[in-house]
């Protein structure tokens, strides 16, 4: 090498480098069929299968947190409109916001985790739908607030999800046609006219909570017209979410919000009892033993789709990823060696607490929840690694490094 | 669309050889291979790629490092191969040079898998692909110069990783 890594001395990096470039390489893969296999892929003609178990069933499991999430701040954008209307007198927008009974807009939710989109409708007093759709797979939520019931469909999958939200929904804008008693205007501030699309609208900037940003409200409406709003987490991530093509008042078909189970679905939960703090640590576990034993830098519902990223490496081979995922299986609930019957399984209740984690922490986020365990190891008991309010009241609870649980205690002094 | 027959051909072999370098698996190199080429095609977004050679050997190396790192995960838990004792055994009856040059690079992969991310990545393009700092930082959306600092920190830190007996003249089961 003309360029010596280190000393004068010998030096065995400097030998090894050479070794890795003189490697002795097979003969190179068949242009012909590398190219079919790129043309079928462009065409969409190739499937690309997920092994077990993260098939893509699996996947859509993750979807229902982001979905969690996206429904929270859909008051938050609601809220913010109410908020920032110095030049449309506030009882006009209340009276307005009082006439709307339905509506449907797009919310385009960009962090560090990727991009998704979700087409929302909304029919007050507290029924949403959301459709949206990750890995070629639809998934379409509709939550009735005041029921505190959700339910996943994957159609394509035939398959359901049923969850609880009785004991999260304390915190979570169930209806926000009440939520505009609390609104203040302190937060925005009025910066001009401004042409967007063609049309003549007003441009707010404002602070909501974690978020900033700026909106448009049309100025013969008093509606929103498009809204953008940032949020920077603890350690400098932005999440932008961008809501607009908004629709006031359409005719939305009540069917759209039916919580019924269809005929033919399977369930994909075994179980629908209630998210629970031991679920997010199960997810912990299983993300700690991918990273090398290493708490990740940020976790929180977004995080849900680096999950998958993170426990489904590239490149393996089937018989690879599944030796990977019994590691899994075996970290999470101590069973060795398990057999094919009790891989499934435990894959599938694993797959559960996934989903059921991600709704909790879609709840958590709007509960005074914090991520303390950048860089902190596995097993460490002494660290605090998230906490939140506990959404029944009492206390705060909290995930420490060794994956253990604490409820109802004082709000962690952790700077 | 672009010619993907021209572009496979022109540049099969080194992605090849980079993954292959990298893995030291062909049935995980030839996954890799292809996983770089499809990649490729959907990072583009339809936009004219200026260089199509250091697109595709910066991410043959992103995607054989995240293989190496996620093997050498299961290896770790379950196979006995990190030790110089199944190097030996395996390579006992090979010539000298030859095993320990695959000593030498079954090290320098463990130890790569070790590393940061960021660092490994800088290393293997600066050192196995033999990229400029420019194109590197291209690729990954940095600064030459903060190329240099990952290339000198993995470097310092591959030389802490490479376990002892790699320090050794005698290594084990080599013939001399």
């Amino acid at each position: 090498m003309n360029d010596r890594l280190t000393n004068p001395d010998r030096d065995r990096l400097d030998d090894a480098v050479r070794a890795m470039r003189d490697t002795p390489t097979p003969p190179t893969p068949p242009t012909e069929q590398t190219v079919r296999w790129l043309e079928s892929i462009d065409d969409g003609r190739a499937d690309r299968t997920f092994p077990f178990p993260f098939s893509r069933k699996t996947i859509m499991r993750i979807a229902p947190p982001l979905s969690a999430a996206a429904a929270i701040i859909v008051g938050v954008v609601v809220f913010a409109v109410m908020t920032a209307s110095p030049r449309v007198a506030f009882a006009d927008v209340v009276d307005k916001l009082r006439e709307i009974q339905t509506a449907s807009f797009v919310l385009i939710i960009d962090s560090t985790q990727g991009k998704t989109v979700l087409r929302s409708y909304v029919k007050q007093p507290n029924l949403m739908r959301q459709e949206s759709s990750a890995m070629g797979q639809k998934i379409i939520n509709v939550y009735d607030f005041d029921a505190g019931r959700m339910v996943t469909l994957l159609p394509d999958a035939r398959m359901v999800n049923v969850v609880d939200m009785k004991n999260l929904t304390s915190e979570a804008p169930f209806n926000i046609i009440d939520e505009v008693g609390k609104i203040s205007d302190e937060d925005a501030e009025f910066i001009g006219e401004e042409t967007v699309d063609g049309l003549r609208l007003l441009r707010y900037d404002f602070v909501q909570g974690d978020f900033s940003g700026k909106l448009w409200v049309d100025p013969e409406t008093s509606l929103l017209y498009r809204s953008v709003m940032t949020s920077v987490g603890p350690n400098g991530d932005e999440s932008t979410i961008i809501s607009e093509d908004f629709v006031w008042n359409p005719p939305l078909d009540s069917d759209l919000f039916d919580l019924t189970v269809p005929d033919g679905y399977r369930p994909i939960l075994a179980d629908d009892s209630p998210p629970q703090a031991a679920d997010v640590a199960a997810v912990l576990r299983l993300y700690a033993y991918a990273n090398d034993g290493v708490f990740p830098d940020d976790f929180n519902a977004f995080s849900l789709f680096n999950v998958v990223e993170v426990m489904n490496p590239p490149g393996m081979t089937p018989q690879e990823r599944r030796e990977f995922w019994i590691g899994f299986v075996e970290e999470v609930t101590g069973i060795q060696a398990p057999e094919p019957e009790v891989l499934r399984a435990e894959g599938q209740w694993l797959s559960g607490r996934i989903s059921k984690a991600g709704i909790l922490l879609g709840f958590a986020m709007e509960s005074d929840y914090h991520w303390t365990g950048r860089g902190v190891t596995a097993g460490d008991a002494d660290t605090i690694v998230c906490y939140w309010r506990s959404m029944n009241g009492d206390g705060y609870t909290v995930v420490r490094g060794d994956f253990s649980v604490e409820t109802g205690v004082p709000k962690p002094e952790i700077d | 669309m672009p010619d993907w027959n021209l572009i496979v051909a022109e540049h099969g072999t080194a992605v090849w050889r980079c993954v292959y370098r990298l893995l030291g698996d062909e049935h995980l190199a030839r996954d890799c291979y292809q996983e770089t080429f499809l990649a490729a095609m959907r990072a583009r977004g339809g936009e004219p790629v200026k260089n199509w050679s250091a697109m595709l050997r910066a991410i043959a190396t992103r995607k054989a490092l995240d293989v190496l790192r996620a093997r050498c995960r299961e290896r770790q838990r379950s196979d006995p191969s990190t030790s110089p004792d199944w190097l030996a055994s395996r390579n006992g009856h090979a010539p000298g040079a030859a095993a320990e040059a695959e000593q030498l690079r079954h090290a320098i992969r463990q130890a790569l898998a070790r590393i940061s991310p960021r660092q490994a990545e800088a290393f293997a393009m600066r050192h196995f692909e033999e990229m400029n700092d420019g194109e590197i930082a291209d690729r990954m959306n940095t600064s030459a110069r903060n190329v240099q600092v990952l290339v000198h920190r993995a470097a310092a830190k591959l030389r802490d990783e490479l376990p002892d007996w790699v320090h050794e003249d005698a290594l084990p089961g080599v013939t001399p």
